[in-house]
């Protein structure tokens, strides 16, 4: 299974994820937040050749492949834009699993992102972005948690379809 | 082969764009305020519907064509779906991204804001129509390129961003 993880910018809220995710970071906030200054695709600044594109973390011990990818403020519109590629393309939508990291977007977090990115203050910038990612650390937490439960129940369902004995049921 | 035609809201440059490729629109003269609105999706795409690939039809080559507003996602729109298209192993020589937004006028901008945004489609449509009308020949070098370059080469050079006359 592929599972992205996505945000604005996709190197902020859905990075954070996406190392908890692959166990990049762990432990009490604080700590999490020191792991996290040693995780390259945080507050990463990509080439341009490739802004826009999935960016790949690393597959979890279950073998599933995680992304993050940027969707800019539509949080509604990017994931149905995705969807449809795959409808069109007969390929399951069970495949992938689509997280939204938004909503842990804080306006601290954004103002450190802009400070960052945009100014080009990474130290002030990042120094923001850690003490609000250790704010909201968490809900990061516990929306990972429930990502992980959700691969197991998708993975249960197909082992279950493909013995013939599952439900028919779109997740 | 999918190519979907992309722009703002879906319901004027990329379903003008379409209506071209599939022979609905001629390619020869400028079409009548009518013939815009038998188009289907002309000017009545609804914000919810934003982000979906809408079916157009199928042109000659047996190509599917579709098309969708995309917003705000804009520049990003291309890469995610291409890179998603990579992850997925679907072939770049099945898939075209044509964005057709560059060929928008300031008519187009003002119409299409009334018509869908504000839901004033009396003063919004003529507007709409008479941009669509002024822009009409960058639509049909869009199409042009995409039917005669852009589809037979398209494994090779890549995707074609926009109308350049």
């Amino acid at each position: 299974m592929k599972v992205f993880y996505y945000c604005c910018s996709g190197i902020h809220a859905a990075a954070v994820a996406a190392a908890l995710h692959l166990g990049h970071i762990s432990g009490p906030p604080e700590e999490a937040v020191r792991e996290l200054e040693r995780f390259k695709y945080f507050d990463y600044h990509p080439p341009s050749a490739v802004r826009g594109t999935p960016l790949f973390m690393g597959s979890d011990t279950g073998g599933n492949q995680v992304y993050t990818i940027p969707v800019d403020r539509e949080r509604f519109l990017a994931p149905k834009a995705i969807r449809g590629l795959m409808r069109i393309f007969k390929i399951p939508v069970e495949e992938i699993l689509l997280v939204d990291t938004l909503k842990h977007t804080t306006t601290v977090m954004k103002l450190g992102a802009f400070v960052s990115q945009k100014i080009g203050l990474k130290v002030a910038g990042r120094r923001i972005l850690y003490w609000a990612v250790e704010k909201t650390f968490d809900r990061y937490t516990r929306q990972v948690e429930q990502v992980k439960k959700d691969i197991l129940s998708l993975e249960t369902q197909g082992a279950l379809k493909m013995t013939g004995s599952g439900n028919n049921k779109e997740v | 082969m999918k190519i979907l035609y992309h722009c703002y809201g879906g319901s004027h440059s990329s379903v003008t764009a379409a209506a071209i490729h599939l022979g609905m629109l001629p390619s020869y003269r400028v079409p009548t305020a009518k013939e815009f609105m038998q188009v289907p999706y002309f000017d009545v795409q609804l914000q919810e519907e934003h982000g979906e690939f809408k079916f157009m039809g199928q042109d000659e080559f047996e190509n599917d064509i579709y098309i969708m507003g995309r917003r705000n996602l804009g520049p990003l729109l291309q890469p995610l779906l291409e890179g998603v298209a990579d992850i997925l192993a679907i072939s770049r020589s099945e898939l075209l991204l044509v964005d057709s937004l560059p060929s928008v006028n300031n008519l187009m901008r003002i119409g299409g804001f009334l018509s869908r945004r504000m839901g004033w489609v009396l003063l919004g449509r003529p507007l709409v129509i008479l941009g669509t009308q002024a822009a009409y020949w960058d639509f049909v070098n869009v199409v042009q390129t995409v039917k005669h370059v852009k589809v037979p080469y398209h494994g090779s050079l890549g995707i074609l961003k926009g109308a350049t006359p």
